[in-house]
């Protein structure tokens, strides 16, 4: 007699090759992230391109007042040895910092895509004066020379916009993308907001030293110490780590789901069971479709982490919560997977699981309503609340485990891993229970009350 | 017969499916080394007591014991189970199917591909291991699945209508192939409608009837047991007239027999005497022979079975949702 726990292996790994060495399972999993993660590796180097200089002419007609202030802020601006001088300056910084020995990673990395998108020549724009007196007909035809794509662009600014809440005119050409349309705006704008301040006899220069924020330096203390506050360790991180164990659960629960029901449509349900029982069976297909999951989060979360570590936010990843995400997805993966493997078992083909279905979902969906409170108080009420209601309990801590403003009680991760782990267990009962009775049970889909009193009777 | 003998021994057994009895207080004794025909109309209860014998399905009451142990757990692998709804991996290839099937059975790995060749070979499907299942007809998927069956060589056979789906040719494949495995010592349990086949290959039958034993005993014996019904007559004159042979006492009806150009047979009626029907056609025509002739299982059959027993009354009743479902649950 073959050994029982032999028998599961063999049914495991009957359902890891029949899923995970299909070429449907290696396009879908492994083919579409790898090719969209070529795409990133390809696009970015685009975004390293060096930028190109502008090159060519922008009319102001400036009606401000007298000096023209804004087209010599525009003329001062795009002041070709101004521009050099700055351009050869950033350049030698830059080098500067490539050629110390001692210079961060994150640093030298910054240095060298500066490098890389820097023009190779400063800007080379002339600045137009346009008479402030200039009549429409004039203003028309250098519309029309932007149109054309004589001119980069025209300013057009009124007497108005010296009073607060004024307004002005750009026109600008094909050849002067976005950025540097908002870039040309600021230096109006600057230009402008001067010209009112030195109206009201203060000094711009001093004035806008006053009206400068200050720069804080956020810091948050915790249990754990003072670490930086950074938003996107404390949104994003948590959330990519639900997201990576959502996934895996879920894929994988619709595999067990499937293969279920495929044995059960094709009627090899019983051939197997002359083999096996309905519990070695279970389990075996269980474990199988466990294994594939466990492929499908770390496919994923390896791609996450090279995605973090091209991106040069390796260091927001909280590594000390991997551990967890395991533990975590071997608890829902067994909650949500025994519901799977009971409403395959129940069920002829898989139209007809889509009723029973629906409570899966619901629980399934309950996280991505939640992460956000979740992570903003992780040691509220409800998170802890949340945290001890077994389906929601993986997803729940590992939001509050990935994230690093607060430490989350150890009592409470120990409480929740003990009581999630108790609830594997009566969810795996009671699948098995409706398992054996669903298997070689043909006709007429059962209700949720039904697999209830399967469950009851069994 | 000692229990020593008996490849499967049920005792009492009762199995109800809600009000219910699928089973009832049935008792059996399969010998070993047997061909043992398992008859009865559809919906007699012949699967439930499979799944049981199967441990598939627990009894509610009586005591099963399968090749000496107290259930088909404790020697799975010593089994060989072809259920009445079977089917096949469709996308796997035939061999990692047959080979599948044979692991989870306990067969070592070492030399499991010539083996699984060779039964292919057998069954009359060379060529055909690295095929997908779907790509066989539904003939070909039976032997196939039959194969998954015997891989193992099992002590006992047990098919549930193994028959079912195979065309004339591939239905003698397989009747030798059972007289094969009876020839290697096995014990052979197996479920059928196809009487003649049943006639053939058993040389026990066993009849259940709205889950009670109807039935039980050597073919012989029970073909024997059976007064005879008819009486096959050869006349010496080809136009003999059969309304003539119709109003000899005793005699209910007249037939040609199949397959004999100047032969009738006599349907007697039930309480008609065969002695005094023989004389009286010997007296009343010049014959070239006369002889009485064994019930047949189909005789058998319809003579113990109601037409109204059969599977529209039985299954009627398991049809009945609630009564199925909390029936299923108990199991």
């Amino acid at each position: 007699m073959r050994n029982p726990l032999l028998k599961i292996v063999d049914v495991a790994a009957r359902e890891y090759r029949a899923t995970a060495m299909t070429k449907a399972f290696i396009f879908g999993t492994l083919v579409v992230p790898v090719m969209a993660w070529v795409i990133i590796a390809l696009v970015i180097p685009l975004f390293d391109s060096p930028d190109q200089s502008l090159e060519g002419s922008i009319a102001v007609v400036d009606r401000t007042d007298a000096a023209a202030p804004v087209a010599s802020a525009l003329a001062l601006h795009f002041d070709t040895d101004r521009l050099r001088a700055e351009h050869d300056r950033q350049r030698a910084e830059h080098q500067r910092v490539l050629d110390m020995d001692d210079a961060p990673p994150a640093l030298r990395k910054a240095s060298e895509r500066a490098l890389k998108r820097m023009p190779r020549s400063p800007h080379e724009v002339e600045v137009q004066r346009i008479d402030a007196g200039a009549d429409d007909e004039t203003v028309e035809a250098l519309k029309s020379e932007v149109g054309r794509g004589d001119l980069l662009a025209l300013f057009v600014i009124p007497p108005e916009a010296n009073v607060p809440g004024g307004r002005y005119e750009i026109y600008t050409g094909r050849d002067l993308d976005f950025e540097r349309a908002f870039e040309l705006r600021d230096v109006v704008n600057r230009a402008i907001v001067d010209t009112r301040i030195s109206r009201s006899g203060e000094n711009p220069a001093d004035v806008r030293a006053l009206v400068a924020n200050p720069q804080p330096d956020i810091r948050t203390i915790t249990d754990r110490g003072e670490t930086d506050a950074n938003p996107a360790a404390q949104f994003i991180v948590p959330m990519a780590f639900m997201m990576l164990l959502w996934i895996a659960v879920f894929s994988s629960g619709q595999y067990l789901l499937t293969t279920t029901i495929e044995e059960k449509s094709t009627r090899v349900m019983e051939l197997l069971l002359s083999a096996v029982s309905p519990m070695q069976l279970m389990t075996g297909k269980i474990i199988g479709q466990g294994l594939v999951g466990l492929t499908i989060m770390v496919i994923y979360g390896g791609l996450g982490v090279v995605v973090a570590n091209q991106f040069n936010v390796m260091g927001l990843v909280p590594t000390e919560a991997l551990p967890w995400l395991v533990l975590y997805f071997v608890m829902g993966y067994f909650l949500i997977g025994s519901f799977m493997a009971a409403i395959g078992s129940a069920v002829n083909e898989l139209r007809e699981a889509q009723s029973l279905m629906g409570t899966v979902m619901i629980v399934m969906m309950i996280p991505f309503f939640l992460w956000s409170l979740i992570i903003r108080q992780p040691n509220s009420t409800f998170s802890t609340v949340a945290s001890f209601v077994p389906p929601l309990t993986p997803f729940i801590m590992i939001l509050r485990l990935a994230q690093t403003t607060e430490p989350i009680p150890m009592w409470q991760v120990v409480a929740t891993t003990l009581l999630g782990f108790g609830a594997v267990v009566a969810a795996v009962w009671c699948a098995a229970k409706v398992f054996r009775v669903g298997v070689l049970m043909y006709g007429k889909p059962p209700t949720p009350l039904t697999l209830i009193r399967w469950i009851r009777h069994a | 017969m000692h229990e020593h003998d008996a490849a499967i021994e049920i005792r009492g057994v009762t199995k109800r499916f809600g009000a219910k009895s699928a089973v009832d207080n049935l008792d059996l004794i399969v010998p070993t080394n047997s061909v043992c025909g398992f008859l009865g109309p559809n919906g007699a209860g012949k699967t439930t007591t499979i799944r049981m014998i199967m441990s598939i399905f627990l009894p509610d009451e009586g005591e099963l014991r399968v090749l000496g142990r107290g259930s088909a757990i404790e020697s799975k692998d010593r089994i060989g189970y072809l259920p009445e709804e079977r089917g096949v991996y469709r996308t796997m290839p035939v061999g990692n199917f047959l080979a599948y099937m044979a692991r989870l059975k306990g067969v070592d790995g070492r030399g499991l591909t010539k083996k699984i060749d060779d039964w292919l070979e057998r069954l009359a499907l060379p060529g055909v291991r690295k095929k997908k299942c779907q790509e066989l007809s539904k003939g070909m998927q039976q032997k196939v699945q039959f194969a998954a069956t015997v891989i193992h060589e099992p002590d006992l056979i047990i098919l549930d209508e193994p028959f079912s789906g195979l065309d004339p040719v591939n239905a003698r494949i397989l009747r030798g192939l059972i007289n094969e495995q009876h020839e290697a010592g096995r014990t052979i349990i197996f479920s059928t409608h196809v009487l003649h086949a049943a006639e053939e290959l058993c040389d026990r039958v066993f009849m259940i009837n709205q889950g009670k034993k109807i039935l039980d005993g050597p073919i012989e014996e029970i073909r024997a047991s059976f007064d005879p019904r008819t009486v096959v007559v050869s006349p010496d004159d080809v136009s003999a007239d059969a309304a003539t042979m119709e109003r000899i006492r005793g005699v209910r009806r007249v037939a040609r027999a199949p397959g004999r150009r100047v032969a009738y047979e006599l349907h007697l009626e039930d309480d008609a005497d065969v002695r005094g029907v023989m004389r009286d056609a010997a007296e009343t025509l010049s014959l070239r022979s006369i002889e009485r002739r064994d019930a047949s299982l189909e005789d058998i059959f319809v003579r113990l079975v109601d037409p109204a027993d059969s599977e529209d009354s039985v299954r009627g009743a398991l049809r009945d949702e609630t009564q199925t479902e909390e029936a299923l649950a108990d199991a």
